[in-house]
């Protein structure tokens, strides 16, 4: 038996291990979101915050935020199995309908609102905005192309929602990575926070660049 | 369906306005509170406020503490002194700092200092040496404008 060429290994690997790898990583950011619902204050992220969180809406939108974004995450790990669509196609609509009115209704608008008060200078405050406005907009088209039987397109559209919604995952997988390179916590925090948000960007159109022959007509679809 | 989408995005407009309105309450909250910072100046958020309810802007107003690699029993005086600098006047800023040049040549005449001391292990504190410097009252080196000079003694109280 021959050794598996490097491309197919490549192959191998982005089928396999980088499901494991974001199954993983979103199942420990839930994880560590559990913590917050003893609705302890004690924790650093509220302690950063301590005056913002003397006003009553932000701390709803807050926990209503972490939430709605816990629900997100899981229900869409269920959405790009292609077992799940093919032989549980009940579990993929009940699971997608959850997520995008969980977006819609909940994540993005209490995003959108915490986003004015993100830590960091404006332009990170800025680009918070445009996180949230881009993950409500490509959800909303999502299920737009969906209504109208227009497959190939709800599933472009819904990958570059989901891109939004694991720009949390990708966020702390940088912030440790710099952080063990000894990178000072402000000048991280900022960093990761656009390479995430970019680089997830990025990512989502490269593979719908490379998987559909006209590239320009996933946008206008 | 499609009532989810103009619903949701007249949310997401609302939450947009109130994102505004609120920020812009809450910036003058902190400026009436004395903690805002100027985003232009200072790279890091307003927002960050430290644990003890301090903006890092008002936390730039005390002194420097001393240097945590120096002498241990220098660090007591220094640190109330810098607590208490926060309201101190002009004259007792000039001692804190006579009190820092000062304990920086203190440092230095350890050195030479006899090795032989008596220890009370209990107390954790030392006994006089014969070779102290005196003391100065306090007030009394402000008038003259001259150092302070304090014990191990008082440092360590």
């Amino acid at each position: 038996m021959s050794a598996p060429t490097p491309a197919a290994f490549a192959a191998l690997l982005i089928k396999y291990l980088l499901p494991l790898i974001v199954i993983f990583f979103s199942c420990l950011l839930v994880f560590n979101t559990l913590p917050y619902f003893t609705f302890g204050r004690h924790y650093s992220f509220i302690q950063e915050r301590i005056l913002l969180f003397e006003i009553p809406f932000y701390v709803i939108c807050f926990y209503t935020h972490i939430a709605a974004g816990s629900f997100c995450i899981l229900s869409a790990l269920l959405q790009f199995s292609a077992f799940i669509l093919k032989k549980q196609r009940s579990l993929h609509i009940w699971s997608g309908r959850i997520y995008v009115m969980v977006v819609l209704v909940v994540a993005a608008p209490t995003g959108m609102f915490m986003a004015f008060f993100a830590k960091g200078s404006n332009a990170e405050r800025a680009l918070f905005m445009l996180m949230a406005l881009i993950w409500f907009y490509t959800t909303a088209r999502g299920l737009q192309t969906v209504l109208e039987k227009k497959i190939l397109a709800h599933k472009q559209w819904m990958l570059r929602s989901y891109s939004m919604a694991m720009t949390a995952v990708t966020f702390r997988i940088y912030h440790l990575l710099f952080y063990y390179l000894g990178w000072s916590h402000l000048e991280n925090y900022e960093i990761s926070l656009w390479i995430s948000v970019v680089g997830n960007i990025l990512m989502a159109e490269a593979i719908i660049y490379y998987k559909n022959n006209n590239y320009k007509q996933s946008f206008t679809t | 369906m499609k009532s989810i989408i103009t619903v949701s995005t007249l949310l997401f407009v609302t939450a947009s306005f109130m994102g505004i309105g609120n920020y812009i309450r809450y910036n003058d909250e902190l400026r009436a509170k004395g903690l805002y910072r100027n985003t232009k100046t200072d790279n890091s958020s307003q927002n960050t406020v430290h644990a003890s309810g301090q903006s890092a802007m008002t936390a730039e107003v005390l002194p420097d503490l001393p240097d945590p690699q120096s002498d241990v029993s220098q660090q007591q005086p220094l640190s109330d002194a810098a607590a208490d600098s926060t309201t101190a006047s002009q004259a007792d800023q000039s001692a804190v700092h006579s009190r820092q040049r000062k304990s920086k040549k203190r440092t230095e005449n350890t050195v030479i200092q006899p090795a032989v001391r008596d220890i009370d292990l209990r107390g954790f504190s030392r006994a006089p040496l014969e070779d102290e410097p005196p003391v100065y009252n306090t007030d009394e080196a402000v008038q003259q404008n001259t150092p302070v000079i304090i014990s191990d003694k008082e440092a360590n109280e």
